[in-house]
């Protein structure tokens, strides 16, 4: 068991972290222990505030006043008697400071005599179990607060239920500062004395109280005050009453933080999880889509490129035929024309995907960390989407052709030229000399005119030319496709880990930090 | 028909706060379930029975706090040390029934608390009550001692708590250190409250500070309008070698029982008053358990209320989505621009182009790639889009059901994550979509045949004069297309030109609406289906309000009924004491009080009509008393007749046996 100050360290810490993900009762109460301690040990760690607890008409005023050796409180047959709570301390200063905070009004000053009593606060206090409400509530405060409790009981009322169901179960962590005064036993024999006693041993043990020691009681006969009084003096003397009492309030907010946080949960993201999450976040940035479209228009630019000059003409891209329809029919074009990528359809995408994410990821955890997680993965989800779109738009496609399309393209053409000439010479060659031109020269190439050459080879090479640039410029095409694909990936996974997984790993860390902390309570 | 109805709307008030159904741990819940276990212990403890056998002796229940000698009291009362008296806390275990002799037939059987086994012997049972035959204790009379309100066994605070309620008349025990404490001064409020009969016995007193201690008491007692209240000290003594208080000490509470157990009358009228305050007191705590009841039916409609309220504005957000243009973005729109581009598009919003050849065109090669793909684009984004906002709602539900311990229970009950979508959420909205988009087909072919503008119609093809009035549906706000959508405007309104070119103006702008609305019709149905199963989870808590009706209903009838019982107003009679010595020869005869007595009656005809009459007559509270004195007697044969002789009554009857049995 760590030292009180640490484990107050400690608490401080948990709630510090824990603001916001654990309930919200046992945060107050790890809030109030914190300052109640702190308090409570700035002001005197050398007093020790013990309070005589007990129900109406069992001595508990008799009790204090044959423990101070005086007649400070009123002792009366009217129940229930005492109304306020009256403090005495032994020789020195009055620890005002002490008896403020406690809330104590009547205050007493005893003059030397019990040595060992010079570092006690001794408070009488009203009844729990009257019709007056208020004493009650007076009672619950200072039960909260003191160092050391003694439980005054008589032969009529020690197996009450309002001693044993509403206090000494609740405070079973306390039983080393709680002390029990069977009092009033001189109303029994002895041998009924002892039997109550045992019974009332009983009571308490089934309470979990079996360090609470019992000690039988008289004012009238004045048995067992002196034993109770060193008894006491024991407890002041050891000065470990108030360290044993804070630290039974820090065990009991232990418990309370155990329970809220419920299992400890694996903190980690899997990592099929975060690759799931990259993997439909892609879907959620239109990267297949965009890729698609980049891989269309390459392959369009290059067929008309490296295509059949008299051909490719109808590849014309489908944006210009849209502008020139829109301004025929005089329709206004706007920026919302352009094919963005961000609208309903997008962050509803993103939002499930956040929310499979978190879904797997949160399971383990607590109600409140839960929340918490699939808060912090939904914190940037503005700048996320924002940041999507920002990659969607960024122009990937290549700028310039590649430069054997343009050999292609010269190869077309001079294909196309060839076969032009070809023509001509053929129907020059036939013409001509029927209008009465000098004929043209003909020219054979192996057995073949020359301008047969020229036609057909210009129509068989420029036909294969633009096979082969076809060919040729799928893979081109593919492969920026697959450069925007690599880059928009790059550009996804960054903005996923930033946004989204960078927060809820701190969220995780967080948890991880507190269970730790908890641990150390 | 022959039970009174008073008798009968009892049982009806005991049926109901049986039927007491509370599934849902509200506040309210578990002290309701503990109110009616208790009132109903009441009614067949003592209330029926009671009513029953208006002459049955008076029973004194003893009680008080732990320590306060109510053991020892009752064995100096009878002089006999009956019920053990211990320093140790709690004493009496179980509680002693001292009654005289000729009286044990009222008790032997179950006719009061019916659910205490009889003992011979104390022992460690529980449960349990010992009856002590004695002469000591006057005919007409039995005293029992009860266990303590306040120690720390429950179960004792428990049974105390059910005799007081079965009590006649209360006996309080307080001692000079105890007069002050909270817990029997509950116990004295509320018996107070209920107009019982009380007595208080101030135990323990030290004589010199009697006058003061009295003094203190009676004030209390006045507070609590309890002044009135008959106070007896008994000072602080030693006891006997047999642990019995010297005569002296008790001789007033001995004198004062002994004169009430004289005094047939001032009995008679001491149970009437109490058990007619009892009456009152039932119902006035029964419709708290009605209330309960309505607060689970309350707190599920709350949890509807919630359900309805996250699916509507799922259906709100599709519907405004699908309406504002924010669909036509991403997909949708690059592959609408994609297909806007194509010639076929082109031709067939510019006009005078020749239509022979579109028309051929249009034929041979059916409907273009592009128009496929924006119908597939939209169909990924609206299902999209749908399956999200259902998914969300039901996170949302999780989170408000979350919050509410009714809703914790719901979602512990459901077998389903309550957070997520219907496990076939995907495949329904996918089939929504495609549904609706077929539909759109559908209308377009049938409206395009009939259209003069075939051509153009034919050069896009159906799907792509479909995906046109798709783009138009999901940017038409107020049935307008144009440049206030903001968002893709010109998308839009190019696609408007086209639908208008095919269609004309006006049936473009119906039929837009009518495919929107057959859109939204479809997704309410898919909502509706999502929050189904939310509403089977908290119909299968079967709580319905017919329940706190009938109880309210039967406290309603007991309350009207019980203005006119006889039997409650024997206060002034005096001829009760007939009662008792009836049912007492009876019960000598045939061992059971109930059935003797009702052998011995007249048929309930003749019964029936005294009591009718009774109130009528005007005469002197003295002459009334006494002709009334025969009602209350023979009502006892009146309502215990058809327990034996009519099944729907006996049935009745024999369930608080039954119930007391099974408990």
């Amino acid at each position: 068991m760590n030292g009180l100050a640490d484990r107050l360290e400690a608490l401080g810490k948990v709630v510090e972290l824990g603001e916001g993900r654990l309930g919200e009762p046992v945060l107050r109460q790890a809030r109030r222990v914190v300052k109640q301690a702190g308090e409570r040990m700035a002001l005197s760690g050398e007093l020790t505030v013990v309070a005589l607890v007990g129900p109406t008409g069992a001595g508990k005023s008799s009790l204090f006043n044959a423990l101070t050796k005086a007649d400070h409180a009123e002792v009366s047959v009217r129940r229930p008697t005492t109304s306020a709570v009256r403090a005495a301390t032994w020789g020195g200063e009055s620890p005002a400071k002490l008896l403020d905070w406690l809330d104590v009004g009547q205050r007493h000053r005893l003059e030397g005599g019990d040595a060992g009593f010079s570092s006690l606060v001794l408070l009488d206090m009203p009844d729990y179990d009257s019709v007056e409400s208020k004493h009650r509530q007076a009672v619950d405060r200072l039960v909260g607060v003191v160092d050391a409790m003694i439980w005054v009981v008589d032969p009529e009322k020690y197996a009450d239920s309002s001693l044993h169901d509403d206090y000494i179960k609740a405070m079973a962590g306390y039983s080393e500062v709680m002390m029990v005064a069977f009092n009033k036993s001189d109303q029994l024999s002895e041998a009924d004395a002892s039997r109550c006693v045992k019974d009332l041993r009983r009571l308490l043990d089934a309470n979990a109280a079996q360090n609470t020691p019992i000690i039988a009681t008289s004012t009238l006969t004045g048995a067992g005050v002196d034993a109770l009084r060193e008894v006491l003096a024991r407890v002041v003397g050891a000065k470990v009453a108030m360290a044993r009492r804070l630290g039974g309030d820090v065990s009991a907010v232990r418990k309370a933080l155990d329970a809220d946080l419920g299992p400890i949960a694996n903190a980690a993201m899997n990592r099929r999880v975060v690759a799931e999450l990259h993997e439909s976040m892609k879907g959620a940035a239109y990267v297949p889509v965009i890729a698609a479209q980049i891989e269309e228009a390459v392959r369009k630019r290059g067929f008309a490129v490296t295509g059949w000059p008299f051909t490719s003409r109808r590849a014309v891209s489908s944006a210009a035929i849209l502008k020139k329809l829109a301004k025929r029919q005089s329709i206004p074009l706007e920026a919302g024309d352009a094919p963005t990528f961000s609208g309903s359809v997008q962050r509803a995408r993103v939002d499930q995907c956040l929310r499979d994410f978190t879904n797997a990821t949160t399971g383990e955890l607590s109600d409140g960390w839960a929340r918490s997680v699939r808060a912090a993965a939904t914190s940037g989800e503005d700048e996320l989407i924002a940041g999507l779109n920002k990659v969607a738009a960024t122009q990937l496609a290549p700028q310039q052709d590649a430069w054997w399309w343009h050999i292609f393209q010269a190869v077309q053409w001079l294909c196309a030229l060839a076969c032009l000439a070809g023509l001509l010479w053929a129907v020059g060659g036939l013409f001509l000399p029927m209008l009465g031109y000098p004929g043209l020269p003909a020219v054979t190439w192996l057995g073949w005119p020359a301008a047969a050459w020229l036609f057909v080879g210009g129509l068989v090479v420029g036909t294969l030319s633009g096979l082969l640039g076809r060919a040729l410029v799928a893979p081109v095409a593919r492969r920026a496709a697959k450069h925007a694909t690599d880059a928009l990936e790059t550009e996804v996974h960054k903005l996923v880990s930033d946004r989204v997984l960078t927060p809820v790993q701190a969220e995780f860390d967080r948890y991880l930090e507190l269970v730790t902390a908890v641990k150390a309570v | 028909m022959a039970e009174p109805p008073l008798d009968a709307a009892l049982q009806r008030v005991r049926d109901g706060l049986e039927a007491v159904y509370v599934p849902l741990p509200l506040p309210s819940a578990q002290p309701a379930v503990d109110l009616a276990k208790r009132l109903t212990a009441q009614l067949d403890g003592y209330i029926m029975p009671r009513l029953e056998s208006m002459g049955a002796p008076l029973l004194v229940v003893v009680g008080g706090s732990t320590g306060a000698g109510k053991s020892t009291l009752v064995n100096s009362l009878i002089r006999h040390p009956v019920s053990p008296s211990s320093v140790l806390r709690p004493t009496t275990r179980v509680p002693h029934l001292v009654h005289h002799p000729g009286d044990a037939g009222w008790f032997s059987g179950t006719r009061v608390l019916p659910d205490l086994k009889r003992v011979a012997k104390a022992g460690d049972q529980s449960r349990a009550l010992l009856l002590v035959a004695d002469d000591a204790v006057g005919e007409g009379l039995a005293i029992l001692d009860a266990p303590d309100i306040d120690s720390v066994v429950a179960e004792n605070r428990q049974l105390a708590q059910e005799l007081l309620d079965a009590a006649d008349l209360w006996l309080f025990v307080t001692t000079a250190d105890r007069y002050a404490d909270a817990v029997p001064w509950d116990h004295l409020r509320q018996a107070a409250g209920r107009n019982a009969t009380v007595a208080v016995v101030l135990d323990r007193v030290t004589p010199k500070a009697r006058k003061e201690v009295e003094g203190y008491l009676r004030a209390m007692m006045e507070d609590a309008k309890l002044g009135a209240v008959k106070l007896f000290t008994i000072p602080e003594t030693d006891v006997d070698d047999e642990g019995l208080l010297p005569v002296p000490v008790v001789a007033e509470v001995l004198a004062w029982l002994k004169e009430l157990a004289a005094d047939a009358a001032r009995r008679q009228a001491v149970i009437a008053r109490t058990l007619a305050g009892a009456i009152r007191q039932l119902t006035r705590q029964a419709p708290a358990v009605a209330r309960a009841m309505d607060d689970q039916h309350n707190a599920l409609e709350d949890l509807r209320a919630e359900v309805v309220k996250a699916y509507q504005s799922a259906e709100d957000a599709v519907a405004s989505q699908t309406a504002d243009g924010s669909l036509l973005r991403g997909e949708v729109l690059a592959s609408w621009q994609e297909f806007v581009g194509t010639g076929e598009f082109f031709r067939a919003v510019e006009r005078g182009i020749g239509s022979l050849r579109d028309r051929v065109a249009g034929a041979l090669r059916g409907s273009p790639k592009q128009a496929d793909e924006v119908g597939a684009a939209i169909e990924h984004g609206l299902d999209f889009l749908i399956r999200e906002r259902a998914e969300a709602a039901a996170a949302r539900i999780l989170e408000l059901w979350g919050a509410h311990a009714a809703g914790k229970t719901l979602i512990a009950a459901a077998d389903w994550p309550v957070g997520r979508g219907s496990g076939n959420l995907s495949a329904t909205a996918a089939e929504l979509v495609r549904l609706w988009q077929a539909d759109i087909l559908r209308v377009v072919s049938t409206e395009g045949q009939a259209k003069r503008a075939r051509a153009r119609f034919l050069a896009l093809g159906v799907n792509g004069v479909g995906v046109a009035l798709m783009i138009v549906a999901f940017s038409q706000t107020g049935g307008l297309v144009g440049a206030e959508v903001g968002v893709a405007g010109g998308t839009a309104l190019l696609a408007q030109r086209v639908l208008e070119a095919v269609f004309g103006e006006d049936a473009v702008r119906k039929i837009a609406k009518q495919c929107r609305d057959d859109l939204l019709r479809r997704v309410h149905e898919l909502m509706a289906a999502e929050q189904e199963r939310y509403f089977a989870l908290i119909d299968a808590q079967h709580v319905d309000q017919s329940r706190p009706t009938a109880l309210r209903a039967a406290v309603a009838d007991v309350n009207r009924a019980r203005e006119d019982d006889r039997r409650l107003m024997a206060v002034v009679g005096g001829g009760s004491v007939d009662a008792g010595r009836q049912a007492k020869a009876d019960a000598g005869q045939d061992g059971s009080p109930k059935t003797g007595a009702s052998k011995a009656e007249p048929p309930n005809g003749a019964t029936r009509s005294v009591p009718v009459e009774g109130p009528s007559q005007s005469g002197g509270a003295a002459r009334g008393g006494e002709s009334d004195g025969a009602g209350p007697s023979k009502g006892v044969g009146a309502a215990s007749k058809p327990v034996a002789a009519e099944d729907v009554s006996s049935g009745g009857a024999a369930r608080p046996l039954k119930a007391g049995g099974a408990r």
